[in-house]
This record gives structure tokens, C-alpha cells and sequence, in this order.
């Protein structure tokens, strides 16, 4: 594939507001879990929440798109002179040139839930507040987003659960190489609400504690929110900075909520990821794995790790900082692997006590400095679908 | 961008049950009746994964099957490109339901089923493809924006696409504005190879030119689409059911145009003119 450049980029999540919250709490080893409190849930979990969501309300002329998620992406947005950069873009190459992919798994659920919750099952209809189309609608993220920014170019959102906004990458790859669109604004936004902290505990796989990816008492996910942005262009061969050199996108054809047993359909997409970036496994310096902490990820994601890039390679899951950010972790994790890539620096596992002696990766216990020349970043969603991304130095 | 070539259909909603019905209706050589609608029928998928997936599952499968009958093509080589407003809401609905109990209890099975990938993920297990799949929302331009999705996937993959573009009829107050009032849905299979079964040949651009909506002159079906997101894939298959060659323009989220151009078969040697004694007409 032709490289893109990461011209620009942003993400908020538990640990802050923009790029250097994250980089910061990376270094020093500070998680953005705590136990639950979002809404009246009463779940032994702990979540990766963000600050102030709450009192930021979508106003003015988009009102009616006020929801946590939307709000969550008006905050995003506003960081690290995103919207600048988006405008500079803009100016480039005209609003209708530029795309707009992004991922989400639940949207604006939360909405729903609690027009559920206060109105329809108590015979009351639904409140006049209430707008589905604007919130809950999975398009209604890159509806919302399309306004604040005013571009116009081809659009739409990517929702495969937890792959979602690592795969908008391949999908503006692909807009831009047809040339659908001359540039393109990706990312993911997914926010808390009932149906997922709910849903993932009927499915036994939330922890009571702060998630500890391949560790021997690893017992479960914690659940996070994020929202990241990246402005995605043609490598000029002048520009100097991180690019996507590199996806793989594979199906595991196995079961809805469990990975095939020996990770083929992971290693399908970590191979396709390699071979379309013209690498080899030895040119990889460090993996982002998906890593949720529950026991059959974590043991099946090893087996394709090993398969693919063999036991040297330098491994950990970031989700002990923020959690499993569901459609919003392949846009976190791919920023995470930059900002990795930009500082030189390999991160720990965090909450990782004991490793797993079944686990031959080599999983990192001590956040370290290290020339990295390529980072391979997973992420792996429901039915099957998984997706890894590649980015280097230009 | 090279040709695409049309080489499987499947498509039902009310009044219409596949595409050879569908295409008589289009033609104007059957009667349109919403009352006749076949069942949603699967045969790929065992009788384990039939109880285990929802509806619009077996809806896409349905949609996908015939497509892939008609094109005459091994399923596992082709990948998918779904398309729908959003996950299941009618499971979304009852998920809510449960939810807004004072301790709710929510059953895992829907809730991995309410996933909008889900038809995608029991497609894949029930064709054994490990090809990637994209599930795709985009409100009520589910179809083009599936339409052009395919279109970069021929483009930069080399490999056949299934398309399926498709939503259940959904439940109140769920999708008030661009709702589905029926289990609608239509597939493509997309190539860039003329076969025996090619039923169009297809070219596509992008312009920034806004387009009035297609409108169908007979109101019944007319009405059928605006309610039903899906449905406006009729757009396209109009004019290749009429067999008119030419340019179709499908606004694309208010600011811009897909423009397909309908090659005609007759200049570009299908393999399958399928039907030569026609008159070939030009719109556009």
C-alpha cells in the first residue's frame, strides 16, 4: 500500500484530555480505572470514565445531537489544536475532499436506555428531548461530526464491535487510493452505558478489579471510553512523521463471542497487516496487543503473536491504563502506538503482576525507552472480526 | 476506476421476493402486490447457528444467497460489505426494556446478537470465510455508502465483493426518521470479472453536484422506499431491470452525487447480453 501520513492527532480517555494526558500517565505507570460509579449501576467492576462529560451539554444550532457520545467527540475534538488543523485541511484540499470514517460499537445508546428507563416502559412515550436519529443511530457520530468541522466529502461509520476504529484506517486507505476523497479525518468514539457494562457482565467477562492483561489471575475486562481523531494524507515525500504503513483485516468464520481457539483468524490479519507493508516479522519493534485481560483473548492472541512474530518481540496491553474502549479501542491503541513511536518508548503491562506461564510472548513488565522503528497495533472485535494496523517513521 | 460488474442480485421486501420477480415488476410485465412476500429462508447456515443468530441475520444470509446463486460464485471467495442503519433494534428494544429495571438481568446471547456486525460474523461462520468483512451505518444512505465501499474494495482488494444492505422493521421509538417499516433488503455481487452470469457492467465517479431522489411512478413502490432505507438500491436495479444505459445519480448524504453509469451491454460485450431484443433507452 502507499503510506498515509498521521498529519495530525488527538485522544481523550481516562487518563485526560489530549495527547499529553495519556503520554504522561503512560510514563508514569498512573491508571485511568476506578471503581465503578457511572449512572445508578451497581457492578463490582472498575471503569476507565472521563471527566466532566457530564456538565459539557451539545448546544446551540446541534442540540439536538447532545448525547455522552457526541459530547465526548466535541471534547476530543477540541484538543490538541485538532480543529485547526482540520480547518488547514479543509483549506487544502475543499470540504468535499475529505472523508470522514469513524467507529463506534453502541453510539448514543445511553439516550435510549434512559428514555427507556424514565418514559417508555413506564407508559409515558418518550420525552420531547428524545431524538434517535441525532444520538443512538450509529451514523449520528459522523452526522455530528461532519457539522462541527462543515466538510462534506464521503462519509460513513464503521461498526464491527471492537475493531471498528482500528479499520477506518483501511477504509480511508482505500477512499484515498480510489481517490474517492484526497485526505480523510478517522477515529472512534464509544462512551459507557448500561448495554455494554451490562452485557459484558451477563457474559462473565468483567473483572472486580483493575484488568491485568496476561497475568495468571487475569479474570476479566475493564470497561473504558475514548474518543480519538487523526487526519490521515498522501505522504509528500518532504513531510517527516508517523505513518500507517500496513493493515490486515481477517474473519475468523468461528463463533460470535469467542476467537477461534488457536487465534488463525488474529494471525491471518497480523500476517496480511506484514505483507501488504512489504515487512518482515523481525522489522517489528513493538506490539500494542489487544490484550483485554479476559483468560481466552489473552491466551488465544499469544498463539498469534508466536505464530506470526515469533517470542522476541516486545508485547503489553495499554488497556490497564484505559481500559477496553470497545469501537473506540483501535483508534486509542493506534495512538497510543505513535505516541510509542514518537517518544521512543515501550510501555508495560500495567496491573500485570505474574505473567502467565502458558504465555510465550514477550509480554513487558517495566516501561522502557528503545529505538522502535514499527509498531503492529490489534485489535479484535465480535464475530470474529479482527483488524492490525502497522505505523513507522517516514 | 475499472468496470464493476453486477453479477449476482438478491432482493425482498414486500411485494418483491428475488430478483427475477423484481425485475418483471421493474419492467412493468408483473403486478405489484405488497401482500405477496416470501419468508426468509436460509440454507448455508447449520441448524445451530439458524437458532443462534437473530433475525436480521438471517435476513443478510437470505439477501446474500440468492446474490450469490445468481452470480453463480463459491461463497468464501467473496468479501463482505453489510450495510444497515444500526444494530438489531429489535433486540435493542427488549436489551432497553430489561434495562431500565431497577437491577436489571440481560441476556448475553442478545446481547452479542445486537452487535451490527453480527450478520457479518454468522455469514462468515456459515461459509467458513475468513475474508474480512465491513459493517457499515450511514443513516439513510446505508446503500451508497455501502455502494462506494464495495467499489474502493474491488478497486484495492482484486477480489469479488458481496454487498448487503438491509434493516428489520424496527420497533417504537426507535429510528422515527429514516425508520424501516418491513424486513427489507438487496445484495450485490461485484466483480471485476465478466462472467457468464454478469448482469451489468458499471462504472462510478463521485461529483459534488446534489441530485433530486429517484422516484418510482408507481406510488405503491415509491412509498415502500422512502420508508425502507435499504430499498433505495432500486434506484440502481431500475434501470438495469429497463436495461437503459446511461448516468444514474444517487444523492449522497445531501452534498454530493454517486454517479454509476450503466454501460450498455451491447458496447461493452457482456458475455450474458441477457436480453438483446430490447430497446436500449438513455437517462440521465
Amino acid at each position: 500500500m502507499k503510506p498515509l501520513i498521521l498529519s495530525h492527532y488527538t485522544l481523550t480517555n481516562a487518563l485526560g484530555r489530549g495527547i499529553d494526558a495519556t503520554s504522561l500517565a503512560i510514563k508514569s505507570g498512573k491508571s485511568g480505572l476506578h471503581a465503578c460509579d457511572f449512572e445508578t449501576l451497581q457492578l463490582d467492576t472498575y471503569i476507565g470514565r472521563v471527566a466532566g462529560i457530564e456538565d459539557e451539554p451539545i448546544s446551540g444550532e446541534l442540540v439536538n445531537y447532545d448525547c455522552r457520545n457526541n459530547r465526548l467527540a466535541q471534547i476530543a475534538l477540541q484538543q490538541d489544536n485538532f480543529l485547526e488543523a482540520a480547518g488547514r485541511a479543509k483549506t487544502k484540499y475543499g470540504p468535499d475532499r475529505i472523508g470522514l470514517f469513524l467507529g463506534t460499537s453502541t453510539s448514543g445508546i445511553l439516550e435510549t436506555e434512559l428514555a427507556y428507563k424514565n418514559y417508555t416502559t413506564k407508559g409515558l412515550g418518550v420525552p420531547d428531548t428524545y431524538h434517535y436519529h441525532e444520538t443512538h443511530d450509529n451514523f449520528s457520530l459522523a452526522s455530528y461530526i461532519r457539522q462541527v468541522l462543515n466538510i462534506t466529502g464521503p462519509s460513513f461509520v464503521v461498526s464491527t464491535a471492537c475493531s471498528s476504529s482500528a479499520k477506518v484506517f483501511a477504509n480511508a486507505s482505500r477512499f484515498i487510493e480510489c481517490g474517492f476523497c484526497d485526505a480523510a479525518i478517522i477515529g472512534g468514539v464509544d462512551t459507557l452505558c448500561s448495554t455494554t457494562l451490562h452485557g459484558f457482565s451477563a457474559l462473565e467477562l468483567m473483572s472486580s478489579d483493575r484488568c491485568r492483561p496476561a497475568d495468571i489471575n487475569r479474570n476479566g475486562i475493564s470497561i473504558g471510553e475514548s474518543a480519538g481523531f487523526v487526519l490521515l494524507e498522501k505522504h509528500e515525500s518532504k513531510k517527516e512523521g508517523i505513518m500507517l504503513v500496513g493493515y490486515g483485516e481477517s474473519s475468523d468464520a468461528y463463533h460470535m463471542a469467542t476467537p477461534h481457539p488457536e487465534g488463525l483468524g488474529m494471525a491471518d490479519a497480523m500476517s496480511s497487516s506484514l505483507k501488504r507493508a512489504a515487512l518482515t516479522a523481525n522489522d517489528i519493534s513493538y506490539v500494542n496487543l489487544h490484550g483485554t485481560a479476559t483468560k481466552t483473548n489473552d491466551a488465544t492472541e499469544d498463539k498469534a503473536v508466536v505464530k506470526t512474530l515469533g517470542t522476541n518481540v516486545p508485547c503489553s496491553s495499554t488497556k490497564g491504563w484505559t481500559g477496553h474502549t470497545l469501537g473506540a479501542a483501535g483508534i486509542t491503541e493506534a495512538i497510543i502506538s505513535v505516541i510509542c513511536l514518537k517518544q521512543q518508548l515501550i510501555p508495560k503491562s500495567l496491573n500485570t503482576e505474574t505473567i502467565d506461564s502458558s504465555i510465550e510472548a514477550n509480554i513487558v513488565l517495566d516501561t522502557h525507552h528503545k529505538p522502535l522503528t514499527y509498531v503492529l497495533s490489534n485489535s479484535f472485535g465480535f464475530g470474529g472480526n479482527n483488524c492490525s494496523l502497522i505505523f513507522g517513521h517516514s | 476506476m475499472d468496470t464493476i460488474y453486477l453479477n449476482g442480485i438478491g432482493i425482498l421486501a414486500p411485494g418483491f421476493n428475488g430478483w427475477n420477480n423484481t425485475r418483471s415488476i421493474l419492467r412493468g410485465e408483473a403486478q405489484y402486490d405488497a401482500n405477496q412476500t416470501s419468508d426468509i429462508a436460509v440454507s448455508l447456515m447449520s441448524p445451530r447457528e439458524k437458532r443462534r443468530a437473530n433475525k436480521t441475520s438471517l435476513l443478510a444470509v437470505h439477501l446474500a444467497e440468492e446474490a450469490i446463486q445468481h452470480a453463480d460464485i463459491a461463497p468464501d471467495t467473496l468479501i463482505p460489505v453489510f450495510s444497515s442503519f444500526s444494530g438489531d433494534l429489535q433486540i435493542t428494544d427488549k436489551l432497553c426494556t430489561s434495562l431500565a429495571d431497577d437491577d436489571p438481568i440481560i441476556s448475553a446471547f442478545l446481547f452479542h446478537n445486537s452487535v451490527q456486525n453480527a450478520p457479518a460474523g454468522y455469514w462468515s461462520i456459515a461459509t467458513h470465510s475468513t475474508n474480512p468483512s465491513t459493517s457499515i451505518a450511514c443513516g439513510c444512505y446505508s446503500f451508497h455508502a455501502a455502494f462506494l465501499e464495495a467499489a474502493s474494495v474491488l478497486s484495492t482488494e482484486k477480489k469479488d465483493v458481496l454487498l448487503a444492505v438491509y434493516d428489520l422493521d424496527t420497533p417504537y421509538p426507535l429510528c422515527t426518521q429514516c425508520r424501516a417499516d418491513a424486513a427489507c433488503g438487496v445484495a450485490m455481487v461485484l466483480s471485476n470479472t465478466n462472467t457468464h452470469q454478469t448482469i451489468a457492467a458499471l462504472a462510478v465517479s463521485l461529483t459534488n453536484e446534489i441530485t433530486e431522489p429517484y422516484q418510482h411512478s408507481n406510488d405503491e413502490i415509491n412509498n415502500l422506499i422512502q420508508k425502507n432505507t435499504s430499498l433505495h438500491a432500486i434506484s440502481l436495479l431500475d434501470p438495469i431491470a429497463n436495461q437503459y444505459s446511461g448516468k444514474i445519480s444517487l444523492n449522497f448524504l445531501d452534498s454530493m452525487s454517486i454517479i454509476i453509469t450503466h454501460l450498455n451491454p451491447q458496447n461493452i460485450n457482456l458475455i450474458n447480453s441477457c436480453d438483446s431484443s430490447r430497446e436500449h433507452l438513455t437517462r440521465s
